[in-house]
């Protein structure tokens, strides 16, 4: 039993729904995909669904936790639909690899958020903002201009200190970021 | 960015002895950066989650050079995946060497874990089988971080598992010391994770304790973790329990612990909840003889 075939099976397990399938349907074709010998395979079933389901589902915390981390307001703003739909994307979209994976992956999901129909408006808005504002924070050089139907700094500001924003108007915004050289700055108007 | 010594050899750790003593302190959060600031005088130590600082942005190394002009940091990695089969992720070994060097930190610390293989991010610390060709991986592994980080010594945690892999031919504990016996590492004893293994696993968290290296042992984690369903989790979410004080209090009088730090990720308490919970670890560490 070689630990690096194990660990490739082991890796596609925690982070694949279809290895899981793969391996409960067919578990001789899941070993022959991953090379594994047959205590490789013993090892991989006696872990058992169960143990397995629930190890996946620590995995999404975690992952989950990492974008609330880094998207605060609007994990304030939509309150737990927030997590429901990181965990939605995260089960669809693998954790890409680097030190900024976790950014990276936030950024993905803002991406496809931005176009979901579903959500309103505002709230679509301030997850643009604030995705655009790590963008900014984490680029050596960086230019950027938005247009907002809503006063998209001070609903920000207002959700940072605790208040919704129930009754903001809408009210056409342009927000302006740039960074150069170290020095980085963003308004609105 | 502060040079790297990345063609240094591999060196056995620093006695103990000779690891200064550092009290208590905190996993740090940016969340709480004023706080932490304004309390330095009750922070003994600063642990860095070193991934939240390798983006390479400025900002970043201008937070590192201010908190390791205040503070002492100890920077502890998520991700070098030191039990990969595959190798190390060189890129990453040298942004993590980066922010050792930086704040000139006196350990650097990660988990005895896995967290990719094959091109796949696993994302979180994935459990290691408990056998000599993990041995073997985890020293070579961490023969080469060492060559690229220098001299600066280092402690491994051990892990809150999921399950024991099959097929394992030694207990964690006897894993653990003969990872201590075959690189000379420290241990970074989480006895929270500790005792989420025992609540799931049925084992006795003092018999762990025993089997491990009296001298191994030089920093212990604590943190608050939860039941969900009928599993104990180590969320890092809630208050520190009862149960975990006292494995401290017991890991304290067994180890040269130097360091003692709490870690809380997930729903941040105000600051002076925080700043309760290393008041107890710091009177705990000077009740054990550890620190005055």
């Amino acid at each position: 039993m070689a630990l690096i075939q194990s660990q490739r099976a082991l890796a596609a397990l925690y982070t694949d729904a279809a290895a899981r399938v793969r391996l409960r349907d067919d578990p001789l074709a899941f070993a022959a995909e991953f090379a594994l010998d047959a205590p490789g395979l013993a090892q991989l079933q006696a872990l058992g669904e169960g143990r397995l389901l629930a190890y996946v589902g620590s995995l999404e915390r975690k992952r989950t936790a990492e974008a609330v981390r880094l998207l605060p307001l609007s994990a304030r703003a939509r309150g737990p639909a927030l997590r429901r739909a990181f965990v939605a994307y995260a089960r669809r979209v693998p954790l890409g690899g680097g030190p900024d994976r976790y950014l990276r992956d936030v950024l993905a999901f803002a991406e496809r958020a931005a176009h979901d129909a579903g959500d309103a408006p505002h709230l679509r808005e301030l997850l643009d903002y604030e995705a655009t504002w790590l963008r900014a924070s984490s680029a050596a050089a960086f230019a950027r201009v938005r247009y907002y139907s809503f006063p998209i700094a001070r609903f920000a500001g207002e959700v940072a200190v605790g208040r919704t924003a129930e009754r903001f108007a809408r009210r056409p915004t342009i927000a302006v970021w740039f960074v150069v050289a170290g020095w980085r700055a963003g308004f609105t108007f | 960015m502060a040079a790297v010594a990345v063609d240094a050899p591999p060196r056995a750790n620093a006695r103990p002895s000779t690891l200064p003593v550092l009290g208590a302190g905190y996993s740090y959060r940016r969340a709480y950066r004023p706080d932490t600031y304004a309390n330095r005088a009750r922070i003994g130590v600063l642990e860095i989650v070193a991934d939240h600082f390798m983006n390479g942005s400025i900002e970043a190394e201008r937070e590192l050079d201010l908190l390791a002009e205040h503070f002492t940091v100890i920077p502890h990695g998520l991700d070098l995946s030191l039990g990969s089969a595959d190798g190390l992720d060189a890129a990453y070994v040298e942004r993590f060497a980066a922010v050792v060097a930086r704040v000139r930190a006196p350990w650097w610390s990660e988990h005895v874990a896995f967290t990719r293989a094959g091109g796949v991010r696993i994302g979180h610390l994935a459990p290691l089988p408990f056998t000599t060709e993990a041995l073997e991986v985890v020293a070579r592994n961490l023969a080469e971080a060492r060559r690229r980080i220098g001299a600066v010594p280092c402690a491994l945690e051990n892990i809150a598992a999921p399950f024991v892999l099959a097929g394992a031919e030694m207990s964690e504990p006897e894993f653990l010391s003969r990872l201590v016996e075959r690189t000379g590492c420290h241990l970074l004893l989480d006895v929270e994770n500790l005792s989420a293994n025992c609540a799931n696993g049925g084992d006795d968290p003092e018999a762990f304790m025993d089997a491990l290296p009296s001298e191994a042992v030089v920093q212990v984690h604590v943190a608050g973790g939860e039941w969900i369903e009928d599993t104990y989790v180590d969320s890092h979410a809630r208050p520190v329990a009862s149960g975990v004080w006292e494995l401290l209090e017991s890991a304290c009088r067994r180890f040269p612990v130097k360091a003692i730090v709490v870690e809380r990720d997930e729903r941040l308490p105000e600051f002076g909840e925080l700043l309760g919970e290393i008041e107890r670890a710091r009177t705990i560490g000077a009740r054990t003889g550890r620190w005055r």
